[in-house]
């Protein structure tokens, strides 16, 4: 082949002018030769070869692209199913403590567990360590303040469900200590010394402080609406 | 195809080739053409519309809805929020027996009606008879059951019918339910039919700040729009746009639930033991304007059906009544700001006042009495405060009853508020004209006459009552409701006069109105309550407004009560002082105001006294 193959086109055309005729006859056709490029059948093939196969490699690759974005497309779906299913599950629970939390469902709680507001209570100034007020025990007076107001209505939810359940049972109680406290007044009037002990009834287990106020008729009204 | 491009050294086989590759290529092409022709026929012009048809039903446009905003308390307590919900419906021609995989197996189990009716019936606690009911007949829509939680929806979607569907809906929850829950107030919607078309349109009913802030509370719904496959999956290359949807904003209010609670059972216990017709109580932030609480004995819970017209708004906003006495402090710092009287001012007070033909009393009978303009207010003296209130012309008299703010609205953010009445000083009748310096022949809302006491406290600035504190976007920015810029009303020297008259009357009159450990000011009120049903009068309406701690007043409490069961004297001496005490307690216990150092000045009532004082 050629002396110089990898400049086909300059050096032999140069040298062709300074040298024979005969040699410049052969140099031409050397020179169409290196202008087709000699290796052109081979690379064709191969290069046919790359492209057939890069075809199916192409639409393989193309396939899988596919089927990954559809597969993705499911998980996305199951995803945003998720989502929801915890934002639900986020909003129940929220919802929950929220009627836990609601103030009259916390007094009638916390009067079943037996505690007792105090109503007097001092406070400390951090930056003087000066204590206003004189704090004392909260005791168990005898018109402790009860709930008056109704739970919260909307029944779907399990805390709003026991928030009416316990404020339903918490008023029978009082009711039952109301009539308890009726009769005890009623014999009371038979023998005076009988009447001075309405505490004692609560000493074996918590119960919500006696009520001091006669039963009115406007207490145990409108309850029942929140519970079916 | 490539064949046409082959290399020239081999002429022959390209000229087979080409031949061959030309007519598959022309066949090719021409075929090619057609379906080409044929593809832009179909979706370039489509004339039969089958291609926008197609694309119609495989695109699903889905309303994103935006979350509406929760409302809560002063401390981040949440008072309103919206929750998922769903309608059980049916399509009732679509019911019949379904196979169904048993759950968490491969194995498959056959449902007929009747099973489902039980299932059903068993999942939304409902009666059988009821369920089957929803199931016969043979309408395409048919609701089952309204408004179940999600975990109701899941277990029924796992029944795995699929001619049972759930309509998902945003439902309003108010976890406080009556604490607070008619300043909170209902959101409804309401879709009616307008009048003379088919179409319908929503109206909004709601109340309170639910209704307020109703445009900050919604937000923007969004729009999802994609084309999805037969097996109802969003086709991954098809045309998708989405718009997001804009959550509403949080709102949180100046109220402060546990005070609210505590108000509410207070005046709810008066109400029940004088059985009054209502009661209501103002509690504020005198340097600000802040609302901690306007309670009720009667409050709606927003989140019930079942509810009175009038318990939906507060009263303390809703109600205008005759102030009564608590309007002598108004008189009294206008008299003195004018200049016309001290609180050391002696009073030749007569034991009735004859007056342009009219016989002014008070409500005990005294002898004529030489009083100090202290005296007087402290004990509430009618004849002693037309005596010092008649030094005003009555366009001053009216121009002050406008400058505390009287007959306008105090411009607070809720709905349903009275702006009270003031008839203009020229139509004011011979009596008229001197009872208003005693707070009968105006009226008022207890909001309204409690601003007398906010400005007082706040040394003679007038503020407009605050209601909402923030708005919070989503992202957690708070946007806080700036206090609006105060109306100087009378001048700090005459309001710690006025200050020193109210705690006059809580040290030497309504002792019952007393804080343990703080200086208190206040006055009572007592006025008669015009008769709804009939000309005249019918019970009375009876109040305390003050502040504490006096030396730096930082809340303001009014207790007003509307035809107690009680009579005259009673009322007056027992009213509601117990009640503003308890809850002046309450407050300054909550916020940790330390005790008063200072202790409590004192003006005789009577001129004799005073002489020996100085």
């Amino acid at each position: 082949m050629s002396a110089e193959p990898q400049f086909p086109g300059r050096s032999p055309e140069k040298k062709s002018r300074h040298l024979s005729v005969v040699r410049s006859e052969n140099g031409e056709q050397q020179n169409k030769r290196a202008l087709v490029p000699e290796a052109s059948p081979r690379t064709s093939r191969r290069l046919m070869i790359t492209v057939f196969s890069m075809i199916p490699l192409v639409l393989l690759l193309i396939l899988l692209i596919n089927i990954m974005t559809a597969s993705r497309q499911y998980d996305l779906v199951e995803l945003r199913t998720q989502e929801e299913t915890l934002t639900q599950e986020n909003e129940a629970l929220a919802q929950e403590i929220e009627y836990y939390q609601a103030p009259q469902d916390l007094a009638v709680r916390a009067s079943q567990l037996g505690l007792i507001a105090t109503d007097v209570q001092a406070s400390i100034d951090l930056q003087t360590g000066k204590v206003t007020g004189v704090p004392l025990a909260a005791t168990k007076s005898e018109d402790q303040p009860k709930n008056l107001i109704d739970p919260p209505s909307l029944n779907d939810t399990e805390a709003s469900a026991t928030a009416s359940e316990r404020a339903e049972e918490q008023k029978k109680k009082e009711e039952a200590e109301q009539k308890k406290k009726a009769e005890a007044e009623a014999s009371a009037s038979a023998s005076p010394s009988a009447a001075g002990q309405p505490g004692a009834s609560g000493s074996s287990q918590p119960e919500p402080a006696p009520s001091a106020e006669q039963p009115t008729a406007g207490t145990d009204n409108n309850s029942s609406q929140n519970n079916n | 195809m490539s064949t046409t491009d082959s290399p020239e050294p081999t002429p022959n086989r390209h000229r087979q080739l080409s031949r061959r590759g030309f007519i598959a290529g022309a066949g090719g092409a021409a075929g090619l053409g057609i379906l080409g022709l044929r593809l832009l026929y179909l979706q370039g012009f489509d004339p039969a519309g089958h291609a926008e048809q197609a694309r119609s039903e495989r695109t699903r446009v889905q309303t994103v809805p935006a979350l509406r905003g929760e409302i809560m308390d002063i401390n981040g307590n949440v008072l309103a929020r919206s929750v998922q919900r769903y309608n059980i419906t049916v399509d009732q021609t679509a019911v019949q027996e379904y196979e169904r995989f048993i759950p968490n197996t491969n194995e498959k189990e056959t449902i007929t009606p009747t099973q489902l009716v039980y299932k059903l019936a068993d999942i939304l606690k409902m009666k059988d008879t009821e369920v089957k009911a929803a199931l016969d007949g043979d309408s395409k829509y048919k609701v089952i059951k309204e408004n179940v939680p999600p975990e109701v929806y899941d277990s029924i979607s796992d029944l795995g019918a699929t001619f049972v569907y759930g309509e998902i809906l945003s439902d309003r929850l108010y976890p406080n339910g009556q604490v607070g829950g008619s300043i909170v107030g209902r959101f409804s919607m309401i879709e009616e039919a307008v009048e003379g078309s088919d179409q319908t349109q929503m109206t909004d009913y709601s109340v309170g700040i639910e209704r307020v802030m109703g445009d900050v509370l919604a937000g923007t719904d969004g729009e999802r729009v994609y084309e999805i496959s037969a097996d109802g999956v969003r086709i991954p290359v098809g045309d998708e746009q989405v718009k997001p949807s804009v959550n509403g904003k949080n709102v949180r209010l100046t109220i402060d639930q546990d005070i609210q609670y505590f108000a509410q059972q207070v005046i709810k216990k008066r109400v029940e033991d004088t059985e009054a017709q209502w009661g209501t109580v103002v509690v504020m932030k005198v340097k600000d304007g802040s609302i901690l609480a306007l309670a009720d004995s009667f409050t709606m819970d927003p989140g019930s059906d079942k509810f009175e017209l009038e318990d939906m708004t507060p009263r303390a906003i809703s109600q205008a009544v005759e102030p009564g006495s608590t309007e002598k402090i108004l008189t009294a710092s206008a008299v003195m700001e004018e200049g016309l009287v001290e609180p050391r001012t002696v009073f030749d007070i007569p034991p009735e006042l004859e007056i342009e033909g009219q016989t002014i009393n008070d409500a005990f009978s005294h002898p004529a009495e030489k009083r100090t303009f202290s005296g007087i207010i402290t004990d509430s003296m009618n004849t002693g405060t037309v005596m010092a209130g008649s030094k005003l012309s009555r366009e001053q008299r009216y121009n002050w009853l406008k400058k505390y703010g009287m007959g306008d609205y105090t411009g607070i953010e809720l709905t349903g508020e009275s702006q009270g009445m003031v008839t203009d000083y020229n139509e004011w009748d011979i009596r008229q004209q001197y009872t208003i310096l005693f707070g009968q022949g105006v009226s008022q809302t207890p909001l309204q006459t409690s601003l007398i006491y906010q400005t007082i406290g706040n040394l003679g600035v007038k503020l407009k009552p605050r209601i909402i504190d923030a708005v919070i976007s989503e992202d957690g920015v708070e946007e806080v409701r700036p206090v609006e810029e105060g109306v100087r009303v009378v001048s700090e020297e005459t309001a710690r006069k006025a200050l020193s008259l109210m705690e006059n009357v809580v040290i030497q009159n309504a002792k019952g109105a007393q804080v343990e450990g703080y200086r208190v000011g206040g006055k009572t009120g007592t006025a008669e309550a015009p008769s709804e049903t009939k000309a005249g009068y019918d019970g009375y309406t009876t109040s305390f407004c003050g502040v504490a701690p006096l030396e730096d007043p930082q809340f303001m409490v009014s207790v007003t009560l509307q035809r107690p069961k009680a009579d005259a004297s009673n009322v007056g001496s027992a009213g509601t002082q117990a009640q503003f005490s308890e809850i002046m307690e309450k407050v300054l216990q909550t916020y940790h105001v330390p005790f008063s150092t200072t202790e409590p000045v004192e003006i005789p009532k009577f001129e004799e006294d005073l002489k020996g004082s100085d």
